[in-house]
């Protein structure tokens, strides 16, 4: 709009303006790679979605990586069978696919662990800290709420406990069983109640949202902890606006190659029962 | 005996006084050199020159025996004469112009009283001839003319008021016959509001030394000087142009008062209708601006005399188009006005006392009434919600200022001393929607919401004394003392040594400024490129804003080459910033600056100018200047966006007979920009959504590509016999001939969702104008 502006005030006053903007491509480094580790406790396998993120088509990276943990073992990273074994996402705009190792021992919270390797650029390195688990204080083991009356949201206060090494906390809800009319209970999917894992952003304590559909309800209700690596890489996740060097550390560094490397905790699950 | 005969000799010395004027209309002629010799010797009794109101002041002449008074301007036929004695009432000097013909040379000659380098050693001063022998963008313009200055760069084709060695506006006053005039231009910035055609010079000061001290500003100052209106009859000037018409009358007012009265007023509103009516565009642009100014001076006998200044300006943009939705309408005026008084006697018989008394403000009304987009209700039925109030506010800004200046001029020293005292005032309350607004100008991109009152006094007291030295060797030094009321009390030295030889002359310096004002201006805005206006106010708490600044320059001439250079480093401390945002080049121009934080910057830079004469009508004037300037907010360093490492101008104009023909090249480097490394797809922890992670280098740590421009200008002078004689000159000019594609910034801007693309904002596209001034 202000570009109009100027041209009407400007250019049009003049009758010269052959248009005020001009756009041109980028001219980026197409061989630039972007790695997306997460290792989630109590997994034994680590997942690494590496992608292309300056090409539009073509190949998907080619990346070797090796991934030490506590104690000084190694895992290599052989591509995966499909994308979803690393991600949900499934339209990706650039050239992606998925790598895969598998441990010898699960994930542990606060292990440090590390990652090398070689992309079209050079080498990279990694390192992280798993973060310790978020305690949820409450709602307790069990929690009975009453279904609000009429319209409106359900709403679950929590408390949690969480160290500095979190940077994104997450309440997530699993295995939600929904009452029908006639008494049975079906399974739905956590979508059908909003967006699941939910940001959770108070400092001690703060409350998960979901949809309710006039139905008595249960399920299982977690905290997720996310390191800082991911959380300073995501800052301005969809804004448009860049994130500027200096960067904090992401976990990854290395010529033509960004990324995170971090870690996902989980809290004890409490069973909550809307009726 | 010895000491009796020195006594002798020094009670037969005495000042001589005098005012240069032009003999046709009486104009006062500035910078006119007075050489004092003993008739028949080739010794030189005394020396000065005309200062900007053609008062002049040799102290310490041999009074016995018949002298020989010289005086030679630019442009001007040497007059001389021989007097008995040396006279003791002031002598009026009526300069006769010089023959026509040679009116090609004045444009941009060297070595003489008005060449851009020649008349001041603190200033680049640029004179009417000079701001008629520029290409011009739309129409002559005097800010625009500045900035052929090494110091002065534009920080975009949009704006015409320069900013000054790595300062910005803020710092940087533009002064009209001696009052602080607010955002000084018009269409954004893109003109500067003071009508062409009753300038007589505009000197830019570049630092806090030498006659910036008296100023008291952090980067120097734009000092535009009217003429005082011709003495010996009526006089009708003006211009019709593309975007204006402009007009000015001056004339005599009795014996020894003279007034002069201009105006301009756009045509762009009528215009843009007309085209529309005709179907050549859609739509026609609500907007206009006018000024007016007069002056009245009184010449009260030798160096005496008595101006009044007045300057009134406004801007609109109104869009009250009935074919337009009724419910939206915008209604934006801006303006402002300044008058100053100005007093000038003799203070004994070597001195000479200036006060000025001046009143500027801006003000500003600005409202906007518009729909907000359908609302949904609770049970998901759309609604047109009524008209609201989108945008509304009152700004004011507002300078009463009085200034006491004596300079005295002993034998062996000029000693220059002054008070001064003023009163800021900052009233501004902007609301605005987060819908805000219509029409095609999108407010919201310039202006954040924003209240501020703030008052604040300023009383300063400052001398500065010249000592010539032995050997060619010379010293000014100075001291200011300020009082910002609640703020602090500050004190700013200046020194300064130079030495003079037969043809080049040197100096080193060192001065201290401080100002009380900031700018609520986030420079590093995208939009900041494209409109200079400017709210200022008094920071609230210590520390006051300083600039200590160092020069060294070196000047010579040899024939008719003129170069000076210069070097120069200045240390901004407590100037109040933004932070950086996460997205800078998005930001609001006009930010509320509560946030604003306690900041500095650095300037480094080079500077080399050269003007040069060919005998046969030819004429040159360059500049190179490399300059290195940083801003620090906290913990971030980083270059602003303003500015540019290398600008190179050349300037040249030819003449022959009634015609003048001039071209104007403009090198620059390119601006900074932040580097995009990668548009990382991410999907976050368990999400399906793949959105994108914009990857950066350090801000601004890019350039854009380089800036090339080149204008062309033709004008031809015609006598016609129209009202009693006069004449017109109608002109051409091209600006941005080759129409190159300089560009101020880019955005990053998502391309239906999936890819994503540099937008670049242009600089100016080829611009051809015409027009005709006229003179009778």
């Amino acid at each position: 709009m202000r570009t109009r502006l100027r041209c009407g005030l400007v250019a049009l006053a003049l009758a010269a303006s052959p248009g005020c903007e001009t756009t041109r491509p980028f001219e980026l480094h197409p061989d630039v790679v972007a790695l997306a580790v997460l290792l989630v406790v109590g997994e034994s396998e680590a997942r690494m979605l590496a992608i292309h993120p300056n090409r539009e088509a073509g190949a998907a990276p080619e990346v070797t990586a090796t991934l030490q943990g506590p104690g000084g073992w190694t895992a290599a990273f052989t591509d995966a069978q499909g994308l979803e074994t690393c991600t949900l996402g499934k339209r990706w705009p650039s050239p992606v696919k998925c790598l895969s190792a598998a441990l010898p021992e699960t994930i542990v919270p606060a292990g440090r662990y590390s990652l090398r390797g070689t992309a079209p650029l050079g080498p990279f390195t990694g390192e992280t800290v798993v973060p310790a688990a978020p305690i949820l204080v409450e709602p307790a083991d069990t929690l009975r709420q009453p279904l609000p009356d009429g319209p409106g949201e359900i709403r679950i206060p929590i408390r949690y406990e969480v160290g500095s090494e979190i940077g994104t906390l997450q309440a997530d809800i699993l295995e939600v069983f929904e009452t029908q009319e006639d008494g049975t209970e079906k399974e739905i999917h956590p979508d059908d109640l909003g967006h699941f894992p939910q940001l959770v952003e108070g400092v001690e304590a703060d409350t998960v949202s979901m949809r309710q559909r006039g139905r008595p309800l249960r399920f299982s209700l977690r905290l997720m902890g996310i390191g800082w690596n991911y959380t300073n890489f995501i800052k301005h996740w969809g804004t448009g606006d860049p994130l500027m060097r200096p960067w904090p550390s992401f976990g990854i560094e290395g010529d033509g190659v960004y990324g995170y490397f971090d870690g996902v905790t989980r809290s004890r699950a409490a069973k909550v029962s809307v009726s | 005996m010895v000491s009796t005969a020195l006594a002798i000799a020094a009670f037969q010395q005495t000042t001589l006084t005098g005012v240069v004027r032009d003999s046709v209309d009486l104009e006062p002629i500035a910078f006119a050199q007075v050489t004092v010799t003993s008739a028949g010797e080739e010794v030189v009794a005394g020396s000065g020159v005309s200062d900007r109101f053609g008062a002049f002041v040799v102290p310490g002449v041999a009074a016995a025996g018949p002298v020989r008074i010289e005086v030679s301007g630019f442009g001007y036929a040497v007059w001389a004469h021989t007097y008995e004695a040396v006279p003791s009432d002031p002598v009026r000097v009526l300069m006769t112009p010089a023959p026509f013909g040679l009116e090609g040379l004045e444009v941009i000659a060297s070595g003489r009283a008005g060449d851009p380098l020649s008349v001041s050693r603190d200033a680049f001063v640029v004179d009417s001839a000079l701001l008629r022998s520029i290409p011009t963008i739309l129409e002559t313009d005097v800010l625009r003319a500045t900035a052929v200055s090494p110091s002065a760069s534009a920080s975009s084709d949009y704006t015409s008021v320069p900013f000054i060695r790595g300062g910005t506006s803020d710092g940087t006053p533009v002064l009209l016959d001696g009052v602080r005039l607010f955002n000084a231009y018009h269409l954004g910035g893109f003109l500067s509001a003071v009508n062409a055609e009753v300038v007589d010079r505009a000197t830019l000061l570049t630092g806090p030394g030498g006659d910036g001290f008296a100023i008291g500003s952090l980067s120097g100052a734009i000092d535009i000087a009217t003429r005082d209106g011709s003495r010996d009859r009526m006089r009708t000037s003006g211009a019709l142009g593309l975007a204006s018409a402009r007009l000015s009358v001056e004339g005599p007012a009795g014996e020894s008062v003279s007034y002069l009265v201009d105006g301009r007023r756009t045509w762009i509103d009528g215009f843009t209708r007309a085209l529309d009516k005709v179907g050549v565009i859609d739509g026609y642009v609500p907007y206009f601006f006018q000024d007016i100014h007069a002056k009245v001076t009184s010449d009260l006998g030798g160096v005496r005399r008595l101006s009044v200044s007045g300057y009134m300006n406004s801007e609109s943009l109104n869009d009250i188009d009935a074919r337009e939705r009724v419910t939206e309408k915008m209604a934006m005026t801006w303006g402002n006005a300044a008058i100053s008084v100005h007093y000038r006697d003799r203070l004994g018989a070597t001195g000479i006392v200036d006060a000025n008394l001046g009143h500027s403000r801006f003000t500003s009304d600005l409202v906007n009434v518009g729909d907000h987009p359908v609302a949904i209700d609770d049970d998901g039925k759309e609604h047109d919600p009524p008209p609201d109030t989108l945008l509304f506010g009152r700004g004011l800004m507002g300078e009463s200022r009085a200034d006491l200046k004596v300079i005295w001029h002993a034998r062996r020293a000029t000693i220059m001393a002054g008070t001064q005292a003023a009163r800021f005032e900052a009233d501004y309350d902007y609301y605005l929607s987060d819908k805000c607004c219509s029409w095609d100008l999108d407010v919201s991109d310039f202006l954040s919401p924003l209240v501020v009152r703030e008052t604040g006094w300023r009383l300063a007291a400052y001398s500065i004394v010249e000592v010539p030295l032995r050997r060619g060797f010379s010293t000014r030094a100075g001291l200011r003392l300020d009082r910002f009321q609640g703020l602090a009390t500050t004190l700013a030295p200046f020194a300064e040594l130079s030495y003079g030889a037969s043809w080049w002359n040197a100096r080193i310096s060192a001065a201290r400024s401080h100002q009380e004002l900031a700018s609520v201006r986030n420079e590093e805005s995208l939009v900041a490129s494209f409109l200079a206006y400017d709210l200022l106010f008094p920071v609230g708490r210590a520390p006051v804003p300083r600039n200590t600044e160092f020069q060294i320059g070196w000047q010579g001439s040899r024939g008719g080459l003129r170069v000076r250079l210069e070097a120069y480093t200045r240390a901004l401390d407590n100037i109040r910033l933004p932070d950086l945002e996460a997205n800078p080049i998005k930001a609001k121009v006009l930010e509320d600056p509560s946030r604003w934080k306690v900041a500095s910057g650095t300037a480094l830079g080079i500077e080399a100018s050269w003007s040069w004469v060919w005998d046969r009508g030819i004429s040159v004037l360059g500049s190179y200047r490399w300059a290195r300037v940083s801003r620090t907010v906290g913990s971030r360093t980083y270059t602003p966006r303003f500015h540019r490492d290398h600008e190179f101008e050349f300037g040249s104009s030819f003449r022959r007979g009634a015609s003048s023909w001039s071209a104007r090249v403009s090198l620059r480097s390119g601006q900074p920009v932040t580097p995009v490394l990668a548009i990382v797809p991410v999907a976050r922890h368990r999400s399906r959504q793949v959105d994108f992670v914009v990857l950066a280098d350090e801000y601004n740590s890019a350039k854009l590509p380089y800036y090339a421009r080149i204008d062309v200008g033709w004008r031809r002078e015609r006598e016609v016999s129209w009202f009693g004689g006069g004449l017109v000159v109608p002109y051409v000019s091209v600006a941005n001939l080759f129409s190159l594609p300089n560009v101020v910034g880019w955005e990053l801007e998502d391309f239906f969702g999936r890819r994503h693309q540099r937008v670049y904002q242009s600089q100016l596209p080829m611009i051809p104008v015409l027009g005709v001034e006229f003179r009778f």
